[in-house]
């Protein structure tokens, strides 16, 4: 047992720093595990959310409080609610900020006193703020994060997720969706076994629901549905048509509208606990808003939320009385209106028992404490659900659907198709993302090509076009004629995410990591990596050393892992790159034969279970 | 794929290959499986092995999904046995249960309010159950091509099912 000696002997392994983060529309938090309990963390005025508000005033962004304070007299270079842009087009930002022109990859870039900012340089600036407070408190640098996303969101909104984490140097260990976490956050206090749940989240900006099934540990998503455009602040934007109503505004400018939306929304927020509410419109005016007013004028957009629930509830296939327990999360449901309505959907009392607005970043922290390996006894596993179905563009501009919505990940799904000119050499491959029929109707993720398709007559080629839907729900695509054997393939890249170049470009230009910055980064990222490798490798070993086939592939894996802590020893990133790559293909065969080993013990972890069935 | 998993669902999920399976069984083994193999039972591990995982986990879903569908399971029956059966281009040839169709479909256009909903659906039910004995018997006797005309008439009333879904949600929500 060579390779052991490299490692110090009797040691447990240390606690991975991990954390969950909830990036809000409006709010962000973030959590830890602390003895065994997730708490959120607050700040040094013992404030635990954070304001989704970043300030580019020429210098150093500012985030959060101290932004938001700052807003109304310069609005333009605030920016508030930045996650609605995140993987949307120009067409789809609003017009609340000025664009700049020039944009290779045709994502928007806003204009602001500190250069051009794209949704996913902002979101960056708020994940580098939690970052920090969770490094402050698990006393150094994370080794993983859980971002949690709406249940809702579609590829390119997610692509931008990971994308705005990846430009704060903040190692991600999975995206999941916001319901999901809040029901890790509720479940785990419970031992038996719960049933059916639904999560009714609307926050800040979007919309959920999903229907879950709990059993002993396992988290089964069935259905989710949703709508990632609606939230408080549309609730907020029904309140500033009133105001301007009621004051008889025709024409407003930024900073009007600005300060009257975030007083509509204190008003809003109020109204939770009272009747009656000031607006403060400026110049000394001020509106009565009472509860009334503001049940009239959201009724409408809330009925929306009660469609999608049916509509879920309808795809996982079980009825309203069905479901057992009714979680509520989302700062907006604190409204006793929309309490009542709920509960009347589900005809059963709503749960509030976890602050709604905490309880997405508690569960992520649970989760993440999880999978960085530091609750090994832990019995929770995640089975989410693809939001949205996913196909390619076919003749006639229709959309022949290859993964359903609701399709459990991880998940891979193939179809074959074949060419319709005589003599055809190469095809198009369109992906899209979407419900409708017509690929105009759908959102559009992806194009490629597949060349190299030997001359054939129509209807004889055979093109096998792969999905794959990885555990953090990201498509890859891959296309391959199946007589000749060309292939094609993309990691689907969303029409509004940034190139890959682009964002090595905004490492680059970031005032913080300036060129030096970015090379130790580099490095950084291949040590640990390289010490991921290695662990991972002892721990298989210790475990599963007896189906090396011989001394050779073990004396192969041994010098193989000697090299590679070598290199990691040196400062040269590209060889502790190499020196990984050597070593997972020296340890390829055992690999295999491990997974082979766990799908045997899954097979026989049944038989098992039926006999105890019997007893 | 390498990986050493039964690529027939029914031996994946250790269930006798019929049409009716114990759905009870077939969740609990899903679970159990799931728990095994999922790519987060992996988080710490290299990255060859989070591949392999999500491969076996996906081929899990993916039976799982198949056998928990009563049509889905019937299609995978036949095409077990070479018979394939295509969900957008195949259709019962059937003149007689055609115009049948054609009928129902104008009685569902003609219901009012939810009782007359719900009693049309159980009309479908009960027709629909059947032909599912139908299928049941087809199969037993390994006449492939009546099973498989059996299976497409389903279909039909799967599609009436999910528009009489449409109009009781309409009735319910006023």
């Amino acid at each position: 047992m060579a390779l052991l000696q490299i490692s110090e002997p009797g040691q447990s392994q240390p606690k991975r720093r991990a954390c969950g983060i909830d990036l809000g529309t409006t709010h962000s938090l973030v959590a830890v595990m602390r003895d065994g309990q997730a708490v959120t963390l607050p700040d040094a005025e013992g404030r635990h959310r954070l304001p989704s508000v970043v300030h580019y005033g020429g210098g150093p962004a500012t985030v959060g409080w101290e932004a938001a304070r700052g807003a109304a007299d310069d609005p333009d270079n605030t920016f508030f609610s930045i996650k609605r842009s995140m993987g949307r087009g120009a067409g789809d930002v609003g017009d609340a900020h000025d664009l700049v022109e020039d944009s290779t990859s045709g994502v928007p870039r806003f204009r602001t006193a500190t250069g051009p900012k794209t949704a996913v340089e902002i979101s960056a600036d708020i994940l580098g703020a939690l970052q920090v407070r969770a490094e402050e408190e698990l006393g150094g640098e994370l080794d993983g994060a859980v971002i949690t996303v709406p249940a809702y969101f579609d590829e390119a909104q997610r692509q931008a997720t990971k994308d705005a984490a990846r430009l704060a140097g903040l190692p991600v260990l999975r995206l999941i969706n916001e319901p999901t976490a809040a029901s890790i956050a509720y479940g785990l206090d419970q031992e038996d076994d719960r049933g059916l749940i639904a999560v009714f989240d609307l926050g800040g900006g979007t919309f959920d629901i999903s229907i879950l099934r709990l059993s002993r540990g396992v988290f089964e998503v069935l259905a989710t549905g949703g709508d990632t455009e609606l939230g408080g602040d549309d609730l907020d934007r029904v309140l500033l048509d009133w105001v301007r109503e009621e004051c008889g505004v025709e024409e407003a400018d930024r900073v009007w509208t600005r300060t009257i939306l975030q007083a509509v929304r204190q008003a809003r927020e109020e109204l939770s606990e009272q009747e009656a509410a000031q607006v403060d419109c400026g110049d000394g005016k001020a509106l009565t808003l009472t509860r009334e007013e503001l049940e009239q004028r959201s009724a409408p957009l809330l009925g929306r939320t009660l469609q999608c629930c049916r509509r879920a509830l309808s795809d996982a296939g079980v009825e309203a009385g069905e479901i057992q327990e009714v979680v509520m999360v989302g700062g907006v449901t604190r409204m006793p209106y929309l309490r009542r309505e709920v509960s009347k959907f589900f005809s059963r009392e709503v749960h509030t028992g976890i602050d709604p607005d905490r309880v997405v970043a508690l569960g992520a922290a649970i989760q993440a404490d999880v999978l960085a390996g530091n609750a090994q006894d832990q019995d929770l596993l995640l089975l989410d659900v693809i939001p949205l179905s996913l196909g390619i563009e076919i003749m006639g501009g229709l959309v022949e659907r290859i993964v359903d919505r609701n399709t459990t990940i991880p998940a891979h799904h193939a179809q074959e198709f074949t060419t319709f000119k005589d003599g055809q050499t190469a095809l198009a491959v369109h992906v899209v993302q979407g419900e409708r029929e017509l690929v105009s109707d759908c959102r559009s993720l992806a194009r490629f090509e597949l060349h190299g398709i030997p001359p054939m007559t129509a209807g004889a080629a055979r093109i096998r076009v792969e999905f794959q839907v990885d555990a953090d729900g990201l498509l890859t695509v891959e296309a391959t004629e199946t007589v000749s054997g060309a292939r094609a393939g993309v990691s689907v890249k969303p029409s509004y995410g940034l190139e890959e170049s682009e964002i090595e470009q905004m490492l680059r230009d970031s005032v913080e990591h300036a060129q030096e910055d970015v090379a130790s980064r580099a490095l950084n990222e291949q040590r640990v990596e390289a010490d991921r490798v290695v662990q991972a490798l002892r721990d298989a070993l210790e475990m599963d050393g007896d189906i090396l086939s011989d001394e050779a592939e073990r004396s192969g894996i041994e010098t193989a892992a000697r090299a590679l802590i070598q290199a990691r020893e040196g400062t040269d990133a590209e060889a502790i790159r190499a020196g990984i790559k050597t070593l997972e293909e020296a340890c390829a065969p055992f690999v295999e034969r491990r997974m082979n080993r766990s799908i045997q013990q899954a097979m026989q972890g049944r038989r098992l279970e039926e006999f105890q069935e019997q007893d | 794929m390498p990986l050493e998993i039964p690529q027939n669902y029914f031996e994946l999920f250790q269930l006798p290959c019929a049409l009716e399976v114990d759905e009870r069984q077939l969740t609990e083994r899903y679970r159990t499986l799931q728990r095994e193999l999922h790519p987060d039972r992996f988080a710490a591990a290299g990255s060859q092995e989070k591949r392999l995982a999500a491969q076996a986990a996906a081929h899990v879903n993916q039976g799982y999904r198949t056998l928990n569908d009563r049509h889905e399971r019937a299609t995978y029956l036949l095409q077990l046995q070479g018979v394939v059966v295509d969900d957008e281009k195949d259709t019962s040839t059937d003149a007689e249960f055609l115009m049948q169709q054609m009928e129902l479909r104008e009685g569902m256009e003609e219901l009012d309010g939810l009782p007359e909903v719900e009693a049309f659906g159980d009309r479908l039910g009960q027709e629909a159950g059947a032909l599912w004995k139908d299928f049941d018997a087809c199969y037993a006797k390994e006449r492939w091509p009546d099973a498989r005309e059996v299976l497409l008439k389903l279909r039909f009333y799967r599609r009436l099912q999910q528009q009489l879904q449409v109009r009781r949600e309409q009735f319910s929500t006023g």
